[in-house]
């Protein structure tokens, strides 16, 4: 009887620890947190956060995060019943602004995917992690030029090398392959 | 008239018909007799009074009135006859007096009556009235027409223009809704996530 309950204990014990995940709930959930913590850290020229991260695992892939945002928040002109008028002008700067605070936004991103890297030890070395930022533009912006969706892809051990080596500038862009959509 | 002997020679120096040699020679007899130079100046003078007058052509025919030309045509003969005579023509004058009086006498023209309408200054001054009002009645018509078509064409572009506006304001109205939606999901989102945390500083300082 003694011997039948260690085998039902073990053959438990076995099933409870392969059905537990490898990136764990509280890693993910770590990441998404400073992801939303950085992206609502600029004081100057703050994004305009629509949408917090959110992350999954994906086993055998990687770990995904997506967030959604306006790359600005401050003084963007706006549509209200007083104020129904949006020059080009104003139209043009924005969209300067906005082409200038991409390269900021890849930056950010490059350097929470570093941070992701070593937040997540249970991902597996050989395996992704992605991050995709969904790009929110009013209908009467001139979004020429501007994406709607850019995703950063990197492996976690090229990742934790870059960090390491304290890679930057283009060597640390090599490690990511980035989309634009 | 002279008596010098040389009066033809004088006459042809006069019509310049001597030869070089005979017309000094006459020249010379000139100066010593006054009778030939003043025969030289009679000749000169009538010479002078004969250029005056205008050349005559010489008639290139010379008819007589006994050619058949003359000769007066039938029609003129008949006229010239004795039917046309004085007394033929006053008796044929009173004939024609004579009907003319009888036909008068037994026949008379209707009479000719000449109406004329004479318009009245009232009249007048109604059909200039009536004339002007239809004229102005027109342009009214025509101004009314076109300011008619301006204000609709003015108001269709209007409409147009507004209707492209609160389009383009009414679809800006609702992106505005989606963006506080989203801010205020993030912000609840942000909230829940930062209770637990809030509470476990709280635990951890308890």
């Amino acid at each position: 009887m003694k011997s039948l309950f260690l085998l039902v204990a073990g053959i438990a014990s076995l099933c409870s620890a392969s059905s537990e995940p490898v990136v764990s709930f509280n890693s993910l959930k770590a990441v998404e947190a400073s992801i939303n913590d950085k992206l609502r850290s600029s004081i100057n020229d703050p994004y305009d956060l629509l949408g917090t991260a959110r992350g999954t695992y994906l086993e055998g892939y990687g770990a995904i995060f997506s967030v959604e945002l306006n790359l600005l928040l401050v003084s963007a002109p706006n549509l209200l019943p007083f104020n129904q008028k949006i020059t080009e002008t104003e139209i043009a700067a924005m969209r300067e602004r906005k082409l200038r605070k991409m390269d900021l936004l890849r930056d950010s991103m490059r350097g929470l995917m570093l941070g992701a890297s070593k937040t997540l030890t249970g991902l597996p070395a050989g395996e992704r992690i992605v991050m995709e930022t969904f790009l929110f533009n009013y209908h009467w912006e001139n979004s020429r030029g501007l994406p709607h969706r850019l995703v950063l892809t990197a492996e976690k051990q090229k990742l934790l090398d870059a960090s390491a080596l304290h890679l930057t500038g283009a060597e640390l862009a090599a490690v990511f392959t980035q989309e634009e959509l | 008239m002279t008596t010098c002997d040389r009066a033809e020679a004088l006459r042809d120096y006069a019509f310049d018909e001597l030869a070089a040699g005979e017309r000094r020679e006459m020249e010379r007899h000139l100066t010593a007799c006054t009778d030939c130079a003043a025969e030289l100046d009679q000749l000169r003078l009538t010479t002078a009074a004969l250029r005056i007058l205008p050349d005559r052509e010489i008639p290139q025919r010379i008819a007589f009135v006994s050619d058949k030309i003359f000769e007066p045509s039938p029609a003129a003969r008949f006229f010239r006859s004795g039917f046309f005579s004085s007394a033929w023509a006053g008796f044929a004058s009173a004939a024609i007096m004579a009907v003319a009086l009888l036909f008068t006498a037994f026949h008379r023209p209707a009479e000719i009556r000449t109406v004329v309408q004479t318009a009245s200054a009232a009249d007048v001054n109604r059909r200039i009235d009536a004339a002007v009002a239809t004229a102005v009645a027109d342009a009214v018509r025509q101004v009314r027409a076109e300011d008619a078509k301006t204000a609709k064409e003015t108001l269709a572009a209007a409409e147009l223009r507004y209707e492209r506006e609160h389009r383009f304001l009414l679809a800006s109205m609702e992106q505005n809704m989606e963006v506080l939606q989203k801010r205020l999901g993030t912000f609840t989102s942000l909230a829940s996530l930062d209770v637990p945390q809030i509470a476990s500083q709280n635990g951890a300082g308890q």
